[in-house]
């Protein structure tokens, strides 16, 4: 309970709810002063323009937030635990997936996939012997059913050439 | 009506169309069998590559897989007790009883036929029942489809969560990263804060394969499943004879009419379908005593139910253009893409597409029971991927998918970030259907919105005087309600229980 608990605590429901109804207040609030700066067309009344749907969303979010908070208040029940895990692992895995993104059209498919496959597999545990085959046999995948297939336009840089 | 039906049945006769049945039917049935992917996870990582193909091909390879995947979660429930999708832990109730008893092949010969059974009873059910609710829904104008589109998300939102609020911000959070894009009636640029990839919206695809794909990556690698499912059951091949079947022929028809009904219902969906089925079948069975210790009955319940509801969900979707559960919403923004629109219009210029649909449902259910008659070992060897291989898997599988949509990283990137945001909602069980409902019905409720705000010089009162708006908009009102006062009940018997 965050009574009791005077701190807030992402391993508690509770503490997890309040970040969150606080963390969409703030970007209710920035988003509506984005509306404000959308341009309307000359002969469009203001108050039907582009800007009117996402304002009556941010308000519909913000009021549901302020809800979530009363509710967490009143409500006298004990909050459940929340289920974590090793979750170290889920932001590291993000940023392997981000390399890919970010490297995958100067790397190459292969080269990037090459990289952050085993990567992944590392970080979700599997031994190395199952990661030297899985992304053999992915990359092989890839090549014949995604690009000889399906004939996915994936990035392939300089390994035409080498291939010749 | 006959002509009709031999467009629809026309459309089949390729070699293409009856190649993505059997392949979309085992699809479905390996992604519903494995613990952790389900059919919409399915749905997403195929829909990049539904570009290639034909309409009619895409459409019969994506509702296969939604077709397969809802009987799928009963092989891992009976095996091993890990049900692959929620509803297959009620068939776990009886099944892995079954299993343990030594009746492996009678328990999963009845989950297949009642599945059948199921599905083809509610196909008949859609067929019967989406020609005349077209032909009502054709005067819609905005104003309708704005209320529609409130009720349809408002019901699930209530419905989907055990917290009504969470339902509704997530369904709110759907609506909004609608909105980011070119806007649709004048062209404006919302929130896209100067990055091209954003210009024309947030892609459907990267949205689906972030929320569905990527979020359950993160879940499988934190989550540090390493053993694989391997089934330590001995396998009985001997199946449940027809005549032995149709004695289950009570059950059968109780359930079937119950899952399509849920079917039908926006937010209810497969599991609450198996559910109110297996109780029932529980209240009229003379072998009450029997359930939970492997009762056929109770396998016969859950799975002709949950299959049923396949096409009673079909029904809102088709003739409304209103999806009620995750697969659907996938489906209905998988049709989109394939520029047709479900809604009462798909019957009038579309009759082709709409009896494809309804005969691809009969056969890949027919392709189904055979499939699922004939390679079960084979499905038990397929679920036996470790979950982290598995996991790292699908994520290569979206990153490809996302970038082959539009040849842009910055749909991948937009994969990842959705991905992460549906990460959080779920550890915080903030319900991702309404979210994926309010990303597929929000251009259809802003422009209804803004079209009858028009045709009334702004007044709101537009909605109120006109009946099926109002009774719409009632509806809404009272599943919101419902929902309020359900969680306050809930919060009253937790605080009892911990009293005690």
């Amino acid at each position: 309970m965050i009574k009791k608990n005077k701190t807030i605590s992402l391993k508690d429901m509770g503490g997890g709810e309040l970040s969150v109804a606080l963390l969409l207040i703030l970007v209710s609030i920035l988003g509506w002063w984005e509306t404000t700066r959308f341009e309307v067309d000359p002969g469009m009344v203001k108050t039907m323009g582009p800007a009117m749907f996402p304002q009556i969303l941010f308000t519909g979010i913000i009021i549901s937030a302020l809800f979530l908070i009363t509710q967490l208040l009143i409500k006298k029940t004990k909050r459940s635990e929340v289920a974590w895990g090793r979750w170290q692992k889920a932001p590291l895995a993000a940023v392997i997936m981000l390399f890919q993104a970010l490297t995958f059209e100067e790397l190459s498919t292969f080269v990037s996939a090459g990289i952050t496959l085993p990567l992944l597999l590392w970080v979700a545990a599997v031994r190395l012997k199952f990661i030297i085959i899985v992304t053999l046999i992915f990359l092989l995948f890839v090549y014949f059913f995604f690009i000889l297939a399906l004939r996915v336009p994936l990035p392939l840089q300089f390994l035409p050439t080498l291939l010749g | 009506m006959l002509e009709n039906w031999l467009l629809g049945i026309g459309q089949l006769g390729q070699w293409q169309v009856v190649f993505a049945m059997f392949a979309g039917v085992a699809m479905g049935i390996v992604v519903g069998a494995m613990p952790g992917l389900s059919g919409p996870t399915g749905l997403a990582l195929m829909i990049p590559f539904t570009y290639i193909l034909s309409p009619i091909v895409a459409i019969v390879l994506l509702i296969s897989i939604y077709v397969g995947a809802e009987y799928g979660g009963s092989i891992t429930a009976i095996t091993i007790n890990t049900p692959g999708t929620p509803s297959g832990a009620i068939t776990a109730i009886d099944g892995y009883p079954m299993t343990e008893t030594g009746q492996t092949g009678r328990a999963l010969s009845i989950s297949i036929m009642s599945s059948t059974t199921g599905g083809v009873f509610s196909t008949i059910c859609l067929v019967l029942f989406s020609i005349p609710l077209a032909q009502f829904a054709i005067a819609f104008g905005p104003v309708q489809y704005f209320a529609l589109g409130i009720f349809g998300l408002t019901i699930v939102a209530s419905l989907v969560s055990g917290n009504w609020i969470k339902g509704v911000i997530a369904a709110l959070i759907g609506l909004l990263i609608e909105t980011i894009g070119a806007e649709p009636m004048t062209g404006t640029q919302r929130f896209t804060f100067g990055q091209p990839a954003l210009w024309e919206g947030v892609s459907f695809v990267s949205a689906m394969l972030g929320l569905f794909a990527i979020t359950e990556v993160f879940l499988i690698i934190e989550s540090e499943v390493k053993t694989r499912l391997k089934s330590k059951a001995k396998f009985t091949t001997e199946r449940i004879s027809w005549r032995e079947f149709a004695g289950l022929w009570k059950t059968l028809s109780i359930s079937s009419v119950i899952g399509t009904i849920i079917g039908v219902m926006p937010g209810a969906g497969a599991s609450i379908g198996s559910i109110v089925a297996y109780n029932e079948a529980k209240r009229i069975s003379p072998n009450y005593q029997k359930f939970g210790k492997g009762a056929p009955e109770g396998v016969c319940a859950s799975e002709t139910a949950n299959n049923a509801t396949v096409g009673g969900a079909l029904v809102p979707l088709l003739t409304l253009g209103v999806p009620g559960s995750g697969s659907t919403a996938i489906l209905l923004g998988a049709l989109m893409l394939h520029n047709i629109s479900p809604g009462p219009q798909l019957f009038v210029k579309n009759p082709d597409i709409v009896y494809g649909i309804f005969t691809t449902l009969f056969l890949a259910n027919f392709v189904m029971l055979f499939l699922g008659l004939k390679f079960i070992r084979l499905w038990l060897k397929v679920v036996e991927v470790s979950p982290p291989i598995l996991a790292a898997l699908i994520f290569s599988v979206a990153f490809i998918g996302a970038f082959s949509v539009g040849g842009s990283v910055g749909d991948v990137v937009v994969m990842l970030i959705i991905g992460v945001l549906g990460y959080v909602l779920r550890k915080f069980k903030f319900p991702l259907i309404p979210l994926v409902i309010g990303l597929v019905l929000g251009e259809l409720i802003e422009i209804s919105l803004r079209r009858a705000l028009i045709l009334s010089d702004g007044s709101f009162q537009v909605f109120f005087t006109d009946p099926i708006s109002l009774g719409l908009l009632i509806a809404a009102a009272l599943s919101l309600i419902y929902a309020i006062v359900r969680d306050m009940r809930a919060a009253k018997a937790k605080q009892k229980f911990e009293s005690l």
